[in-house]
């Protein structure tokens, strides 16, 4: 039980560190850096509660994609994304962090002293919990429809993504009734649509025509 | 084989998505989208009633679905009444887009799979599936709000409606989190079961409670969680307006009482003295009045009708309160209240979308004057669904509040009826404003005078909500059994 | 955890590690000398020992890096005035770290059974937990009473019981840890390199480093995507994620190249990219950025910067081996042996020794990642550099769909396939077996080259003569015309 303890102690350790230091850091970079060592220790967590796939997904996930998301717009920012202080709101924003704070503090409390009791109220994990093999397996059994209808939710989230961050608007410059037309995608792509917006509203290119 | 059956309605809607997004990329031309995603939406609407008039308690093997979605008549009853605001919201695009530059395929997917996310939330029993419904209608709305994307009113209500709906969702999240660690269960009725005989952990469950509370008033945006509302509303196209106002404010309270009544349908739960009663009722005491004071106060039709939005979400919340002592005639009267709501917002959003062209969108009253005398055309449907929305009969608005005060009435909650009454008289002060500028002022001299545009879409949209808004006003009998049957799925 | 499991975890260790590190370091050679002999130079050779004063131990210039190891240690260690302290200091070791961890789960070789290595025969008790070593009559283990003290202790501890370190069960594996999610893991590990080269660019305050930082991360997080979905056809295939069963699987049927020879493609490429060398060095590109988000490091944290590249190479170099060419497995030699089978033709069965195949394995197994990292640097000095939208076009538009491609195809297939009966079945072997042979064939051509090769008189007067002063001799010569000169 040593071992186990010690490692759940560090673990935890890091990420209470790391957590604090995203909240408390002045420069966002650091903010952004204490993030990650928090989502490292929590992945640590899953692995000592047997979910090895949830620990790698953890950090394929979080750590490998939105940790670098969050540095690379920070980076795209610059030194100015560093804000001046604020101190308006100082009222409010204590009275939210006490909030947040006596909430977090009664749930850790309940929790303390639930938690031995709960251990019955929840079946033992069966032997090989937490590897892929189950978890696919459980995905395409029991869980089926929410993992199919997961699928909704990506697309929605993908379509989204391009509906905001797809650059000018194409569609009808023209007023001759084709306008629609030029908002489906041209032979050369995406990215030389910029360079082209303004010659095919008086152009239109050969396909279009016909 | 049946169970397919059961299911498509959700799946024509995903399928269809799909296949019009295969189609946007493959053809040069995307004027018929509009008309495809309409064509969808009508083919889910048509198999929800198909569904329903089979008899969805015939059809076996439904139960392969359990415990995550059910197949009922509470879902399909949401099922269409979705499939109709998609619609309706489609074919208001389909005129809106074009006319306004911003006439891109995604709108339209967005559309879909939103709606799809809706009839998911309303079929859904796992808090799992909840969530995930949840999330892809809102999604779908965060981005059909911010689509806009020269507009800073479109990004500035985009990045509000995102960030205040991510903390609602996370805050719901949370309360199922502690929900399942009191109860030991995901499922609904597996949560419901564990409180009715008695958890341990009574303050945690009322703490989850709390929380869920606080996310579901959040989506139905009522005050005081309905920050983002009006800019949200405001800075959207106006069909994604629609859309957010109908086919959210459905979804949210489909999940509303789906979760309110099988979770926290007990005895205990469900009275004045010890539930969750007394904090709707002031939840929806307080959304009432502020939204209606605040209403009146816009210069801005499109905040006007943002807020009585708000406005109708307090009004139907006296409805879910009301079931804790009239059971399914109160949560009928929600439905039928929420079917009459949906015509009537959907139709004076598209009127107001009619009213303006081109680089003049009609957003103020003053935009407004001058219009009745004008082009009657335009105005007279705006003048109906302005009538429904504030309650006058025939129309069906009436209907909606009729049915819903007199469940609260009762219940025995003659206070709270009083306050709806009351609220009611005040809302019909800015209904009525709007035709008084129409009818009765004339332009200032040098204001652009509004010219309305012209769409066959809009006018389609226009009509069925119109038509819809007199049957419902004159025959509320038959729609208002169809709502007592998809009520009934909660007993009692 | 027994003592046998703490011994052979330091061995593995010990040996991946100096692997890499060796190769990694005789790469930087090979990586001049190879450009010098692309681009006709005769490339570094003045380093040396000298032994006397007149003989200098030079060795080919092999010891360049030796010096420039110690050059690293002994340069002074500069900090711009204005950077991030602490960040900058970190950054070489998060881009380092991962590079170093990733190895711990790819197989070197084949599951080594306790029980038929060597003479010696393990102890065990009635269960079959290995207890030690027979030396003659008496089980041998030197700490046994203090390492069964920790053993009960650590065995506890969740993660060591079902990491495949049971050599309690008699068997070993041979990789530092035989981790259940395999593979996943890599793709863990491989995603936190971006944040080194992330925050080392942001921390130099400097904008050439930005500018790198910014290309780095984008560019890794893009070819991340196409890294991972170009395997699922892989795991599809071998009904795996774990390193060790996709190796088994291809010793059973072929190599991975054949069955999956589009993703074999995919991963190269993206494998490249994620290494950001030649043509995706856009992120230190020399011409644009001075070299990029490096560019104020200096002394030994240049120096793992530069290190972790090579490393990459051997470390990627090393699960294309084990995903697409058959890791420790050669044609025809399996676990018992060599088998030459087509079908159901017997051709020559001949038993081996477990010890032999081992380390016929392992010989095998560091010998194709050689081969492949050659490749490699020889794909640095013939491509040129991309363009950034060129780079991201790629990606976006090229790599990805067709990895989509071939997870939707490979699934189809497979299915028809699996489906199709005990017929397909043998004509799958048949034609496995014969894809087998042609690699053995290759192979055996290629060691006969290189012995040739080596054993042929050297051409002195080739050496010097480059491929464009041969070309132009053949032609007469070039300023043989006194009127061109």
């Amino acid at each position: 039980m040593l071992l186990g303890q010690a490692f759940f102690g560090l673990c935890a350790a890091l990420a209470i560190i790391g957590a604090l230091s995203t909240v408390i850091a002045k420069n966002p970079i650091r903010g952004a850096m204490g993030l990650l060592l928090m989502i490292v220790a929590i992945a640590g967590l899953f692995l000592a509660l047997h979910a090895e796939f949830l620990a790698a997904i953890q950090l394929i996930v979080y750590a490998g994609a939105i940790v670098v998301l969050f540095l690379f717009v920070i980076m795209l920012l610059g030194p100015a994304s560093q804000s001046p202080s604020d101190q308006r709101g100082q009222i409010v924003r204590s009275l939210g962090a006490a909030l947040f704070a006596g909430s977090g503090l009664t749930g850790a409390y309940y929790v303390w002293h639930t938690a031995p009791a709960m251990k019955k109220l929840l079946d033992a994990p069966p032997n090989d919990f937490g590897t892929i093999d189950t978890i696919g397996r459980v995905l395409f059994s029991d869980g089926l429809v929410p993992f199919e209808l997961s699928s909704g939710l990506l697309m929605v989230a993908i379509v989204g993504a391009v509906a905001v961050a797809r650059g000018k608007h194409r569609t009808d410059d023209s007023h001759n009734g084709r306008g629609e037309i030029l908002s489906s995608r041209g032979p050369d792509g995406e990215d030389a649509k910029d360079a082209k917006d303004d010659a095919r509203t008086t152009k239109p290119t050969g396909e279009v025509t016909t | 084989m049946m169970l397919y059956f059961a299911l498509s309605p959700l799946a024509v809607v995903g399928g269809g998505a799909l296949l019009l997004m295969m189609v946007e990329a493959l053809s040069r031309r995307s004027n018929g989208l509009a008309m495809g995603t309409t064509m969808v939406f009508a083919a889910g609407l048509a198999l929800s009633a198909g569904v329903w008039l089979y008899g969805v308690e015939d059809i076996p093997g439904l139960e392969a679905l359990a415990p995550w979605i059910v197949i009922d008549r509470f879902t399909l009853f949401f099922d269409g009444l979705l499939c109709l605001a998609g619609m309706l919201a489609s074919l208001l695009a389909g005129g809106y887009l074009p006319e306004h530059k911003m006439n891109r395929g995604e709108f339209y997917s967005l559309l879909l799979f939103a709606t799809f996310g809706g009839m998911m939330l309303a079929a859904s029993t796992d808090a799992l599936t909840l969530f995930l419904g949840l999330e892809t209608l809102s999604i779908g709305a965060y981005a059909m709000t911010a689509f806009r994307r020269t507009s800073a009113r479109s990004a500035e209500g985009a990045l509000k409606y995102f960030l205040l709906g991510s903390f609602a969702a996370a805050i719901l999240l949370y309360g199922f989190a502690l929900l399942y660690g009191a109860t030991g269960h995901t499922d609904l009725a597996g949560i419901g079961g564990a409180i009715k005989s008695g958890t341990k952990y009574p303050v945690m469950t009322v703490m989850a409670l709390v929380l869920i509370i606080v996310g579901l008033a959040f989506k139905v945006s009522a005050v005081p969680f309905h920050m983002w509302t009006p800019d949200a509303y405001e800075g959207a196209p106006t069909p994604a307006t629609t859309f957010m106002a109908v086919a959210v404010k459905a979804g949210a309270f489909a999940m509303m009482l789906r979760v309110l009544l099988t979770c926290f349908g007990d005895a205990k739960f469900m009275s004045w003295s010890s539930g969750w009663p007394p904090a709707l009722a002031t939840i929806a005491v307080m959304t009432m009045t502020v939204a209606n004071l605040i209403a009146g106060r816009q210069e801005s039709v499109k905040r006007m009708l943002a807020y009585s939005s708000i406005a109708h979400a307090g009004y139907i919340l006296v409805g879910v309160v009301g079931t804790m002592r009239s059971g399914s005639q109160a949560s009928a009267s929600v439905l039928f209240y929420l079917l009459t709501y949906t015509v009537s917002t959907a139709g004076a959003f598209g009127a107001l979308i009619l009213c303006g062209r081109r680089g003049a969108e009609s957003v103020s009253y003053e935009d407004l004057a001058g219009i009745g005398r004008r082009h009657p055309a335009a105005a007279l449907p705006f003048a109906l669904f302005l009538i429904s929305l504030a309650g006058i009969p025939p129309t069906a608005g009436f209907f909606g509040k009729w049915f819903i005060f007199r469940s609260a009435m009762d219940g025995g909650l003659y206070w709270l009826t009083i306050i709806a009454f009351i609220n009611s008289v005040i809302g019909a002060y800015y209904y009525l404003r709007v035709l008084v500028y129409m009818y009765m002022r004339e332009p200032a001299a040098g204001a652009p005078i509004a010219v309305p545009m012209k769409s066959g879409y809009v006018n389609a949209a226009l009509l069925i909500s119109a038509i819809l808004v007199i049957v419902l006003g004159l025959t509320p009998g038959s729609s208002l059994d169809v709502a007592v049957k998809a009520a009934g799925v909660f007993g009692g | 955890m027994t003592t046998l499991d703490l011994i052979a975890t330091l061995v593995k260790i010990l040996v991946m590690v100096g692997f890499l590190f060796n190769v990694a370091g005789l790469l930087t050679w090979v990586d001049r000398r190879l450009s010098s002999m692309i681009q006709d130079r005769i490339g570094p050779n003045r380093a040396g020992l000298p032994l006397t004063k007149k003989i200098t131990l030079r060795l080919f210039g092999l010891l360049h890096t030796a010096a420039d190891g110690v050059k690293f240690f002994t340069k002074k260690d500069f900090m711009p005035p204005k950077a991030d302290k602490l960040l900058f200091s970190l950054a070489p070791i998060l881009a380092m770290a991962p590079v170093l961890a990733l190895a711990a789960v790819i197989p070197m070789g084949d599951t080594v059974s306790l029980a038929q290595v060597g003479p010696r025969k393990l102890c065990m008790d009635a269960e079959g937990h290995a207890l030690g070593l027979f030396v003659g009559d008496q089980c041998l283990d030197a700490a046994k009473n203090i390492v069964t003290a920790f053993a009960s202790t650590a065995t506890q501890w969740p993660a060591a019981s079902r990491l495949g370190m049971n050599s309690s069960q008699g068997i070993l594996h041979l990789s530092i840890a035989p981790l259940n999610v395999g593979i996943l893991y890599i793709f863990a590990m491989a995603g936190q390199g971006i944040v080194g080269a992330a925050i080392a660019g942001w921390s130099s305050d400097n904008k050439f480093s930005l500018m790198g930082a910014l290309r780095a991360a984008s560019q890794m997080v893009s070819y991340e995507v196409t890294l991972g979905l170009s395997l699922v056809g892989a795991m599809m295939i071998y009904g795996s994620v774990r390193l060790q069963d996709m190796v088994i699987w291809q010793g059973e049927n072929t190599w991975g190249i054949f069955v999956q020879p589009l993703a074999f493609f995919l991963f190269f490429t993206a494998a490249v990219a994620e290494s950001k060398r030649i043509p995706f060095d856009l992120p230190e590109a020399e011409s644009e950025l001075v070299s990029g988000y490096f560019t104020e490091y200096s002394g030994m944290k240049f120096g793992m910067f530069y290190f972790a590249e090579y490393m990459e190479i051997v470390t990627s170099s090393m699960l294309l081996v084990t995903i697409f060419l058959g890791g420790w497995q050669l044609p025809f030699l399996h676990r018992d042996g060599l088998t030459l089978q087509f079908g159901d033709t017997m051709i020559i069965q001949q038993k081996v020794g477990h010890l032999a195949m081992l380390v016929i394995g392992v010989l095998a197994f560091f010998g194709k990642t050689l081969i492949i990292c050659l490749l490699q640097a020889f794909v640095r000095w013939s491509l040129p550099r991309f363009r950034y939208d060129q780079l991201q076009k790629l990606c976006w538009q090229t790599l990805l769909p067709l990895s989509l491609a071939n997870i939707f195809a490979t699934g189809i297939i497979w299915l028809g396939l699996q489906s199709g009966g005990a017929p397909v079945a043998a004509g799958l072997k048949l034609a496995s077996d014969i894809t087998q042979g042609v690699v053995a064939v290759v192979l055996i051509g290629l060691v006969v080259w290189a012995i040739i090769g080596m054993f042929s008189p050297s051409r002195h007067l080739t050496q010097i003569l480059g491929t464009s002063a041969k070309r132009a001799a053949k032609r007469g010569g070039t300023v043989t015309d006194p009127m061109q000169a």
